[in-house]
Formats: C-alpha cells, structure tokens, sequence
C-alpha cells in the first residue's frame, strides 16, 4: 500500500528533503519545480503532500496523509491527536518569550495582564496560564518580531533558529518555553492499516538519523 | 444585535436524502446483529443529574457535558456518553433479574468540544454492553459481535487493535512509580514517543533489558507475535495475565476463522482508569479516526452501588456513515409514489381514489397543482 507524506513548506522543507535524499527516497525536480502540492513519487513507493506547516499535524490526524514531518513548535500549537514516534536531527529551534531589553514592557505591575503577539496563541496562552500570569493574546500571522517595538504587546512568543531576526529588531529572550526539532507523527488508524510500510520507513527514518547524528 | 434566523449553534446539524438513507440502513443492520446475539433495545433519558455521569466516566468526559439547572436546583447533564447511563440502570433497577444482562443501545450524546474529526457536538452513538459475566467467553463475544457487525454493514478493510488494561497497570505498578511519572510513561506511550520514552526510563533504576523493553513498547503492536515478544520480557502477574487472556482470545479467533482483522496493540493505553481488561479500538481504511471501541470495565456498576463486571463497545454511527460514504453504492430507493391529482372538479372522488391506492398499501403523493378552493 502506498504511503502518503506531509511535508511542512517553508524553511524547514530543504533540510526534509534533504534528509529524504540522504534515507534514499528522492522527489523528482520536476516534481518540486512543478508547484503542485501533490507529486507521486517516481519509485511509485510514496506519494507526497506539501503543506503549511501549521497544517501538517492536521492532514494526518485526519488521515488525509498517513505520516508527516513538522517540527515540534508546531506540533504543541496543533494539539493533534497523532503518534509521535521518532524525532529527526533537522529543523533546530526554539521557542521563546522575547521582547525589549529591560523586561516588563508596558506592564504596570506583576499581577497585571500580559499582552503576548504570536503565532502560537495556544502555546503562549497555556505557557502564562500555567504559571498563574493572565495574558491576553494578539494573534498574528507573521512579522510577529515587530510588534512589541510598536507598542502592539508587552512581548511575544516566536520560534528563533539563530536569533538574528530578534537581534535586528531589538529584542532579546526572556524565557525558553520549548526546544524544537523535526518530528514525525503518524495518523493514528494507518499505523495500525498500514503497519509493515509504516514501520519499514520509520526504521529506515531511524538508520539514516542515526547516520546522520 | 439579532441574529440571523438561518444562524445555528456550533456543533448541530440536521441530515437528509442519502445522509438520513445510510443512517438508517446503518442502524437496521446493526440491530439485526445485535438482536441476533441476543440483545435487548433499551431506550434511555437524554438526561440525568451531572455527578452520574462524573463518576461514572471520570472527569475527562464528564467535563464536556452540557449541564443546567433542574427546577429543584440540582445540577443536570445531557448525556455524554450511554454507557453509564446502562449501568445505572442496570445497577440500580435491573440486578435482580438473571446474568448476564445483555443490552443494546443507539442515541445522540452531546458533548462540549470543538467539533472535528467527522463529529459534531452532537453525534449518534450505537452499541451494546454485557453486564454480569466476569468470563473470557463474554471477551470473544464482544469482539465477534464487533467483528460481525463490520461485515454486516459492509466496511472494507478494517482492523480491531486489541490491547489489555492490566497489561500497562501492572508494569506501572511493577516499576512502583508514582501519579505523575505513570502519567508521563503513558502518554509517551500513547504517542509511541520513543525518544520521550528513552528519556523518562533512563531515570529508572532497572535492568537493561527491562529498559530496552520499556522503549520498544510503542512499537508491540501486530499479529501472535506480539504477545510472544511481551511474554519472554514481562514477569510481573498482572501483565502475564493479560498476555494470557489475550493469546487465548487469539487463539480461539483464530481456531473459528476470525483472526483477520484482529492486530494487538500492546500499547493501548487509554482509558486506563475506566477499563480493566480486555480494550480494543476499530479503525477502517477509509476514515483517519476510529470508528469506535470499547473493552472491560469491571468497577463502573460498582460506584452505583452493585458490584457486577461488564464489558461493551460502541460505534459511532457518524463516522461509520462517513467510512462507508465512498464505497457504498447509490441506495436502493424506496418505490417512487404514484401521484393521484386532485382536479378542480369535485374532489372527494380522488380523495376516494387517494384511500383505495393506501388501503393496498400503495405509496401516494397527492399532486395539487391544479387544486383550487374546494366548492
């Protein structure tokens, strides 16, 4: 049975497809130059779906793909209900709460409400509510860097790889909430569907990790 | 400001034409299966007070229940579940009569969550529960009804992964670990997260072997195999009784030709605090979601007062619909209504006609588009 993989676009599809090479499964250049977000794979063993990032986690869990490769940020903001069984060396990153140098912000007091932008407004929400701290989130869709210099929030919860871009814009990290990498999940009923073609390409997922770390 | 009247609340809808025709054919089959093993319909309220249904499937389903106030004050639930509404009843008004019970159910259950995977906060839930035989013979029976019930509605390709409560409980209770790091084991096994899993037993002070086992434990999941594989590791009594159940529920699925669609799943571990032995989950190859499950849960009659075991499934008749949805071919109609026209003329000689066609029993559909005010 042929098997269907989400791959996340964006920066991380270069280290995934590379990663892909490297395990032996290669997608035709035709294929990704093509901008179809479909391609069967010339071996005829996969079939390949790309998709936002943020959207990985759901096309497996509703078994539109049987398996996926997305990193862990977005797999916490997802909450989707899918096996997770192996992590990949690729797509470092962490997510953190970063904003101006000197703290606070524009908070009046300790127990005052936080104002976070983000791209990961379940994340942030459960991250200051955990800790007791009322937080109101302003969820945004991207540049979320710019806008505690705007006055839009007190800081931000975001994914840095080098921290460049949080350097650029005056901001430094608070606080870690989360370390990321690339991780494979795994719809719940193909596992169990297709469970020899499942498990053969996480096997071969592990070998070429292993080799790689 | 005011609404619009075609404005509905999240997670309702209503079903018509082939929606409401696979339903119903849904349903009809089943109840064939289930009458057919020996199950009686039982009807139950939509509601009951909210504590019924908070200990009797646990806090985690019981918090998605819509509540509200009764007259008197006390706090009511619509079902979240029919379960535990079979157990009350069984429990409180049924206990007398001679065991097993045997029951089947269908209805609505509401629930407070985000509506996705193919389910609304309403959805339709049919099964069965048969409470007061603790035996291993009432195990094969469930799955044999489950496994009938599959073939009767026609579902290809489908599997029932079968796991064991005790399996899991008695490894926690074997690595004496407290609340907390049991719950971390389980969830990391739940997601089959190995590298979480490596992580959390590196922290145990436990042979290698043991070690190495724990980490493989997501992926014990296949044929007879399986059990063999966990049999050589685990030592503990809990778990080797589980093992022991379950080979010979495979052993005798397979001696009556049902072995299948049947895989064990080592690492099922959810619905822990509500099971207590065997537990299975259906899925089919056509829908990313369960289809349904169930499994032994020998306490629940017990916190309504009468210790009696138990064991059931359900199925979600939505997701069933929509598993089938693709395969199934065009349905057979019912015989097309022949119409009988009420002229402009006098008209109790067709209103007449009308009669003499339903006493035959012959479907009609009055067509008055001619009609116009009866002199």
């Amino acid at each position: 049975m042929t098997l269907t993989l989400a791959l996340a676009k964006g920066r991380i599809l270069d280290e995934e497809l590379q990663f892909l090479t490297h395990a032996g499964i290669s997608i035709s250049r035709e294929g990704l130059n093509s901008r179809r977000l479909k391609i069967a794979n010339a071996d005829g063993g996969y079939d390949f779906v790309f998709a936002r990032g943020p959207d990985v986690p759901t096309y497996v869990e509703y078994g539109v793909a049987d398996m996926g490769i997305c990193g862990r940020d977005v797999l916490l903001e997802a909450d989707a209900d899918v096996h997770q069984p192996l992590h990949l060396p690729l797509g470092f990153c962490k997510l953190v709460v970063a904003g101006l140098p000197g703290g606070a912000g524009r908070r009046q007091s300790a127990l005052s409400t936080v104002r976070v932008a983000t791209k990961y407004p379940r994340v942030a929400e459960s991250h200051f509510r955990d800790q007791g701290i009322p937080v109101e989130i302003v969820p945004l869709a991207g540049s979320v860097e710019l806008a505690p210099g705007l006055g839009l929030c007190d800081c931000i919860v975001d994914v840095v790889q080098t921290g460049q871009t949080l350097a650029e814009n005056g901001l430094v990290v608070y606080e870690v909430v989360a370390e990321s990498s690339a991780q494979v999940i795994v719809n719940r009923a193909s596992y169990h569907l297709k469970q020899a073609e499942v498990l053969r390409l996480l096997k071969l997922f592990e070998a070429t990790a292993r080799g790689q770390v | 400001m005011a609404k619009s009247y075609a404005a509905i609340p999240q997670g309702v809808q209503a079903y018509l034409g082939p929606e409401v025709s696979i339903r119903r054919q849904l349903e009809a089959k089943l109840e064939e299966v289930f009458q057919g093993w020996g199950y009686r319909e039982i009807i139950l309220p939509l509601y009951d007070y909210f504590e019924t249904f908070a200990c009797g499937v646990g806090p985690g389903l019981a918090d998605k229940a819509y509540r509200f106030v009764d007259r008197d004050g006390s706090l009511l639930a619509l079902r979240p579940d029919l379960t535990t509404l079979v157990a009350k009843t069984v429990a409180t008004r049924l206990s007398h009569q001679a065991l097993p019970i045997r029951l089947f159910y269908r209805g609505e259950v509401f629930r407070y969550e985000q509506p996705k995977a193919g389910r609304q906060r309403v959805f339709t839930q049919t099964g069965l529960e048969l409470i007061g035989s603790p035996l291993l013979a009432s195990d094969l029976e469930i799955l044999l009804i489950v496994e009938e019930c599959l073939r009767a509605i026609g579902m290809p390709s489908y599997r029932i992964a079968v796991g064991h409560a005790a399996f899991f409980q008695g490894i926690c209770k074997g690595l004496e670990l407290d609340a907390a790091s049991a719950e971390a084991l389980k969830t990391a096994v739940d997601h089959k997260d190995v590298a979480a899993l490596e992580r959390l037993v590196s922290g145990y002070r436990i042979e290698e072997s043991k070690k190495n086992f724990l980490v493989s434990l997501p992926h014990l999941s296949g044929g007879g195999e399986t059990l063999r594989l966990a049999k050589a590791v685990v030592r503990n009594a809990d778990s080797r009784r589980a093992l022991a159940e379950l080979e010979k529920i495979h052993r005798i699925m397979n001696e009556v030709g049902r072995d299948e669609a049947l895989v064990f799943d080592l690492s099922e571990v959810r619905g822990l605090d509500y099971y207590t032995g065997l537990i299975f989950k259906v899925y089919s190859a056509s829908l990313g979601f369960e289809l349904g499950g169930g499994g032994r849960y020998d306490k629940l009659l017990e916190t309504f007062g009468c210790k009696l075991p138990a064991i059931g499934f359900s199925l979600s008749e939505d997701r069933l619909a929509a598993a089938l949805d693709s395969t199934l071919p065009a349905m057979e109609s019912a015989v097309p209504p022949q119409k009988v026209a009420i002229s402009s003329g006098p008209v109790a000689g067709d209103f007449a006609r009308a009669l003499e066609l339903r006493g035959r029993g012959v479907p009609i559909c009055l067509d008055s588009e001619t009609e116009q005010d009866i002199p």
